[in-house]
């Protein structure tokens, strides 16, 4: 072997060598809470007041305060999101996320039209199903899953990967 | 090819190369000058896994603990990150010095060197600033207390005493402030700083070059002149790579950098320094009170000075030791003092006794505390640990309404008159039990009374101790227990269900977590021991939940995690 070539060997062997006993752990450290629940929140349905006490058709929006982990943390209970309910007749009730299944924003209601509106980028979902009926939104607002136990409405609150058509909890 | 030109006609890269590349090094490589350029190396490595840190940490009292937590437990190869970070420093510590003593005997330091050397000192100083800042940042018992007595150290110097410790420490106090403040030391100002010497010291000897022995001939010396590439570079990546190399195998061996139990201003913490400022902690020791600022800060700035002044008071004609003998002793008269001092005190703390249970108190309160975190920081910081855990709750409980008469196998407790809960319903306790209750460690030294001691063969007093377990479902049943139950008559004295009250305690439930709140609330109850109760009722005095406390501690629940329900 001639002596250049040797000392080119010795060369790589020694760099890529530190680069992989520190650049390996400095790159997983970087990217390992892609793949991790960082933020947590309890799976438990959250209660609302009596059926009866909303008004039909008319959506009324409630925040959802809930105990989480965000990494190290353990919270007591606070505001993590908001549902739009909405009581049918013959007493049932829907809910949506608040969050614009678009890029997020918050949802309102315009109560003219009868429509919610997102105040980002003008989509309008329907008051009857949630469906998208103009703008970007490439889906409808989301459902969540409704209860109703001894007359009082529990809804489990869930958060869904924004911008796609499917839906996906993230 | 094509790429690389059109690379090189914009940038100019190969001609940028070559000058690194081919720079000559008088007299030819030597192994004497590896140290800088293994300095620089260890100096990338910390940038780097100190920038992924700084994406976990958090500077708050109350976050800092369980952010590094986190980042040690959860992140995948993030303790060895830390660790590497951790032990980097040492390393760098002790490579400062070698580079220093190296520059100091070859008389590097001489003109047209000044520049380089000054700007080295400063450098030294400078990552003594980035350990110090460093070790407080994870808020734990190690980094708090050490780092308060450098505060309080600095605190005693003359004149600008005051003024410098509050500054340094931002108020009057350690806090959410001083944490902050070190945190923008040890991540911006300090890098800034480093770098920006480092840079220029680089500068300087890429100007100036390398200093050869004083011995060795000019013209051999341009003879043996080589370019940097190859083997030079060669030795400095080989000792470069060896470096990392142990370094990382000594971070796994330590499974990362410790991390004690969070910083608890109320504990009574052994403080000890990291290892290179145990010189400093020792000199405290020996120098009597009012003197102890004025000695610190003296000894600091003679050897601060004393390098400073060296290249223009040291003037001989060839820096050959013979001519330097002044000089030579009094660098190693410091050397001398700092490593005396420094190994002094780490054999002091290996013949005190003191020190080692003080030690191992920490470790389990460290252990405590990593085993908390697993359920979560709480709200108020990590501090808050502690005061959620059922366990530690329990023992303050205990502390409080039991330890007079009981034991529950704590260091605390006295010799009460009432029975030891040592072990408490375990098969080998409630086997001492039905063998002989008038034991002292039983009811022997209480006014409880009727039952004598079981005299059967071992194994029958195995089967009925599971027999008795079972009722509580702490063991599973024993058909053979029950028999010899009944045929030792000792269901005509203890009811095992619904049975109306007799003479001795109901064995319904027995052990379990209902029995338990029984025989707390109301110990005189006729199904339990009635008149020859001595114990107070504590219905209505503890609360469900304190009972709870109670019950993880007496059975020793250490490792229960508070997992709270979401």
């Amino acid at each position: 072997m001639k002596r250049r070539s040797f000392f080119n060997l010795i060369l790589g062997f020694c760099t890529t060598a530190v680069s992989a006993i520190v650049g390996l752990p400095v790159l997983s450290v970087f990217f390992d809470p892609a793949r991790k629940q960082t933020v947590r929140r309890g799976d438990k349905p959250h209660e609302f007041e009596a059926v009866e006490s909303l008004p039909i058709d008319i959506p009324r929006k409630r925040e959802i305060i809930q105990k989480g982990t965000d990494a190290w943390d353990r919270s007591d209970p606070k505001p993590v999101g908001a549902v739009w309910l909405v009581r049918r007749k013959g007493n049932t009730v829907d809910a949506f996320s608040v969050a614009c299944p678009h890029l997020g924003c918050a949802t309102g209601f315009n109560s003219e039209k009868n429509v919610f509106f997102c105040p980002c980028h003008d989509s309008a979902f329907s008051l009857e199903d949630g469906k998208t009926i103009f703008g970007p939104a490439p889906r409808g607002l989301d459902p969540l899953p409704v209860k109703i136990e001894e007359g009082k409405i529990l809804v489990t609150f869930k958060k869904f990967i924004q911008g796609i058509t499917s839906r996906k909890e993230a | 090819m094509r790429l690389r030109d059109w690379l090189n006609n914009r940038t100019g890269y190969r001609k940028l190369l070559d000058h690194l590349l081919n720079e000559p090094v008088l007299g030819g490589a030597r192994w004497a000058y590896i140290f800088g350029s293994a300095l620089a190396i260890l100096f990338c490595i910390q940038i780097l896994t100190g920038i992924v840190l700084a994406f976990y940490y958090s500077p708050s009292t109350k976050e800092a603990w369980g952010s590094v937590y986190y980042l040690d437990q959860e992140i995948l190869l993030g303790w060895f990150v830390r660790g590497l970070h951790h032990y980097s420093s040492s390393a760098i510590i002790l490579l400062l010095v070698t580079h220093l003593f190296q520059v100091f005997l070859y008389g590097a330091y001489r003109p047209p060197r000044e520049l380089t050397w000054w700007s080295g000192i400063l450098m030294l100083f400078v990552t003594l600033a980035f350990s110090l800042t460093g070790y407080l940042l994870p808020w734990d018992q190690k980094g708090f207390w050490a780092t308060s007595v450098v505060a309080s150290i600095a605190g005693t110097f003359p004149v600008i005493g005051h003024f410098l410790r509050t500054t340094l420490q931002g108020g009057n106090d350690f806090g959410n402030l001083t944490l902050t403040r070190f945190f923008g030391f040890h991540v911006f100002l300090l890098p800034a700083f480093l770098t920006s010497l480092f840079l220029f010291h680089l500068f300087l000897f890429r100007r100036n070059g390398v200093t050869p022995h004083w011995k060795r001939d000019t013209n051999e010396l341009h003879k043996k002149t080589e370019p940097f590439w190859p083997k030079q570079i060669i030795y400095d990546i080989i000792f470069a790579t060896a470096l990392v190399f142990v370094l990382s195998l000594f971070v796994i061996v330590q499974h990362g950098a410790p991390l004690d139990a969070p910083a608890d201003p109320s504990s009574s913490y052994l403080a000890r320094p990291e290892w290179y400022f145990r010189w400093l902690f020792e000199l405290l020791k020996i120098v009597p009170g009012k003197w102890e600022g004025p000695a610190v800060l003296g000894f600091c700035l003679f050897t601060f000075f004393f390098l400073a002044a060296l290249p223009l008071v040291e003037k001989s004609p060839v820096p050959s030791f013979k001519n330097r003998r002044v000089h030579l002793v009094v660098a190693f008269g410091i050397a001398g003092l700092i490593s005396w001092l420094t190994l002094s005190s780490f054999i002091a703390d290996w013949n005190d006794k003191g020190v080692a249970l003080q030690e191992k108190q920490a470790q389990t309160e460290t252990a405590k505390a990593l085993q908390l975190a697993k359920g979560g920081i709480p709200p108020g910081g990590a501090l808050d640990l502690y005061l959620n855990d059922s366990y530690e709750t329990g023992k303050r409980l205990f502390m409080e309404h039991c330890k007079n008469c009981h034991k529950a196998g704590g260091e605390e407790e006295g010799e009460g008159s009432a029975p030891d809960l040592t072990n408490f319903m375990t098969h080998e306790w409630v086997k001492g039990l039905i063998a002989d209750p008038t034991d002292p460690k039983y009811f022997g030294k209480t006014k409880i009374t009727g039952m004598d001691p079981t005299d059967v063969p071992d194994e029958d007093l195995d089967a009925l101790t599971d027999y008795v377990l079972s009722l509580g479902g702490l063991a599973p049943h024993s058909k053979r227990g029950e028999t010899l139950f009944e045929d030792s008559g000792c269901h005509t004295c203890h009811p095992r269900g619904n049975e109306e009250a007799s003479d001795g305690p109901t064995l319904d439930q027995y052990g379990s977590k209902t029995w338990m709140y029984r025989v707390i609330k109301n110990p005189d109850h006729p199904l339990l021991y009635g008149e020859q109760n001595e114990m107070p009722a504590f219905d209505g005095k503890l609360l469900d939940s304190q009972i709870d406390d109670l019950i993880n501690y007496i059975f020793n629940k250490k490792s229960l995690v508070v997992s709270e329900q979401l």
